[in-house]
């Protein structure tokens, strides 16, 4: 007779072991509703925080008028197209206005490798700020000083092995099968930031000089001085507020400036405007999850009210040594909340390792740091599912238990 | 030399992702044009201060857009005229705050701004618009003629009137402002929607609330 728990899981695990094949898919099944629930929401928060972490400390992103989601992400996620070129005319304009703290210039549309190119001047470097007001560091070297010179990001010096020092070649466009191939023009690292898990790792930073002599030919090309100068055009800029009062006033400015259609966007309000947008189908892979849970749950359902026959003879021997109605009954309770807490815990910590796996991909590829390590959500899943594997194996625990009152030793089958 | 196609990293984003950005496109209002029906409230809750700012098409706060042309209507702009320039009975800030209006400005079509300094003004001179569009003058009528097709892309945006106001307080205790309270929808002639932007040391964030709204909060949710 079972008078201790310790003794009481022994019999459920050796019970289980007996039944091992139907054990294991039944944690499995459960293992992997669980870790896939755990994945949807930890997929979804790292995204918002990997994005909201991308930009900081800049309060106007201004660009040609286009969607504020549009000018949003190819300004600052390099996803996407410029939709158009503003004026250098309307960025002094703006960028002089006795509001405005400071001011960094974007000029987009062109690739390395496959890494997007973004001419800027110095100030990018000590203006632009990511995560919590985290200001850019070189890992390496400095910033350009000469229009053909380039300041990669992490991410781009560790895949294709750059050092300072080394010529690389910028490609027009954004592929390099591009006939356009500036051949004429290596630019020359002078420097590698630190790792930033923004898409700054990914970029390929060049004077705005530097961006117009690629562009130039014959005559032109003489290379300028890469401070205080002046492009005819830029894709977008970036504006640091003195005070944050003056943003919506500022904003408003822009908007309705008559020189130039252009708009600008509050990187924090846009990026709640993309939320909003995948809100639904956040909540339908979180559904689909969720129901994924409940099915591997009613599996489990099913395999314990299957095992219930041909283990007639197991409850009766449990019977003859003295085992009470009431301990059969918790006998299935308690392996189903065994079955459903290995698998649960199993599914969240293979999760994690697959998150290992996977994170360097999921940075690379889509710009999102996947974190690991156990969280409450987490906790949430693993109590629910074991909540909800306890409350339906009743069924059959009460089906046991009035077998366990009706049979004999001898069962007839 | 050979070199293989390659496309910009991050490309498996872009199909969704562009889709997004085209529904954010036609989500987003062309800056320039107001929806009836819509009004803007921009909040910054920094340092001591509390800046607020106000966009809203003429037609919701006094039921028309044009100078008035009868008593009727020079009323309905005194009335607004008033309510707008008296910040604490359109917006309410806890009182443990400690705030105090220390800016204030309301920009807005001539013949509504004349009445904020000096409300025994004459009656406004006509801007010469074009009302055909708008149906019947009287108020009321050219009212619903807009809560019809409010939202609706208007072609003669032009001619459309807005007022455009920022208020600033200065807050002894900062710290106690938590909710925005909204009294203006009663004074004005249709609030329909309040689209609201919120930004502050913890970030910056995006609600929307109606006519009957008493209050919103200024943290996020």
């Amino acid at each position: 007779m079972p008078h201790n728990i310790g003794n009481a899981i022994s019999l459920v695990f050796k019970s289980l072991m007996n039944r091992r094949a139907t054990a294991v898919l039944t944690v499995a099944s459960i293992a992997v509703s669980a870790g896939l629930l755990s994945m949807v929401e930890r997929v979804r928060t790292d995204t918002q925080t990997s994005f909201a972490n991308t930009i900081s400390g800049t309060d106007l992103i201004i660009g040609a008028r286009s969607g504020d989601l549009n000018l949003l992400l190819y300004s600052v996620f390099r996803i996407g197209n410029p939709t158009n070129k503003i004026a250098w005319d309307s960025y002094e304009k703006i960028g002089s206005r006795p509001e405005v703290d400071w001011a960094i210039p974007f000029s987009l549309g062109d690739a390395h490798r496959g890494y997007r190119v973004l001419a800027t001047d110095l100030g990018y470097f000590d203006h632009y700020r990511y995560a919590d007001r985290r200001a850019l560091e070189f890992r390496e070297g400095g910033p350009f000083a000469t229009a053909s010179d380039a300041v990669i990001g992490a991410e781009v010096a560790e895949r294709l092995g750059y050092d300072v020092g080394r010529a690389i070649i910028v490609s027009h466009g954004l592929t390099d099968t591009s006939f356009l191939t500036h051949d004429e023009d290596p630019f020359t690292i002078t420097g590698i930031l630190a790792r930033t898990g923004t898409p700054v790792d990914r970029t390929v930073h060049i004077s705005l000089s530097g961006m117009d002599l690629i562009h130039s030919s014959g005559a032109d090309r003489v290379p300028a001085p890469v401070e205080g100068y002046e492009p005819e055009e830029i894709t977008a800029f970036l504006i640091g507020l003195k005070s944050k009062t003056s943003i919506f006033a500022l904003q408003r400015y822009v908007n309705e400036l008559e020189d130039e259609p252009m708009t600008a966007v509050i990187p924090g309000v846009a990026l709640q405007q993309l939320w909003g947008l995948i809100r639904v189908a956040e909540y339908a892979l979180f559904g689909v999850s969720a129901m994924v849970v409940l099915a591997s749950v009613l599996g489990l359902l099913a395999t314990l009210l299957v095992s219930l026959n041909e283990r007639r003879r197991e409850m009766s021997v449990l019977r003859s040594v003295g085992a009470r109605p009431g301990h059969i009954f918790a006998l299935l309770l308690s392996e189903a909340a065994m079955l459903a807490f290995l698998g649960a815990l199993s599914g969240l910590l293979l999760i994690q390792l697959g998150i290992l796996a996977a994170r360097q991909f999921a940075l690379t590829e889509f710009g999102i740091q996947l974190s690991v390590g156990l969280r409450a959500f987490d906790l949430y899943v693993l109590a629910g599912i074991l909540g909800i594997a306890v409350l339906v194996s009743v069924v059959p625990a009460w089906r046991a238990y009035r077998n366990s009152l009706a049979d004999g030793l001898t069962v007839r089958l | 030399m050979i070199q293989k196609t390659r496309k910009i990293r991050a490309k498996t984003w872009l199909p969704p992702l562009c889709a997004l950005a085209i529904f954010g496109l036609a989500a987003t209002s062309t800056p320039a044009q107001h929806v009836h029906g819509v009004i803007k409230l921009g909040v910054v809750v920094e340092g001591g201060t509390v800046a607020l700012s106000l966009n809203a098409p003429l037609s919701d706060v006094v039921g028309f857009e044009h100078a008035p042309e009868s008593d009727e209507q020079l009323e309905r702009i005194r009335q607004a005229a008033a309510v707008l320039g008296n910040a604490n009975a359109m917006f309410g800030l806890a009182d443990s705050a400690k705030c105090e209006i220390s800016a204030m400005s309301i920009d807005g079509p001539a013949y509504v701004t004349q009445h904020l300094a000096d409300d025994e003004a004459g009656p406004a001179e006509s801007h010469g618009h074009d009302h055909d569009s708008h149906g019947s003058h009287d108020s009321r009528a050219a009212h619903d003629d807009h809560a019809d097709h409010g939202g609706h892309d208007h072609a003669e945006s032009e001619q459309h009137a807005e007022v455009n106001a920022s208020y600033e307080w200065a807050c002894g205790n900062v710290s106690a402002v938590e909710d925005l309270g909204l009294r203006f929808a009663e004074s004005f002639a249709g609030v329909e929607t309040i689209e609201i932007q919120v930004l502050t040391a913890d970030g910056a964030y995006v609600l929307t609330a109606d006519g009957q709204t008493s209050s919103v909060p200024l943290s996020p949710p």
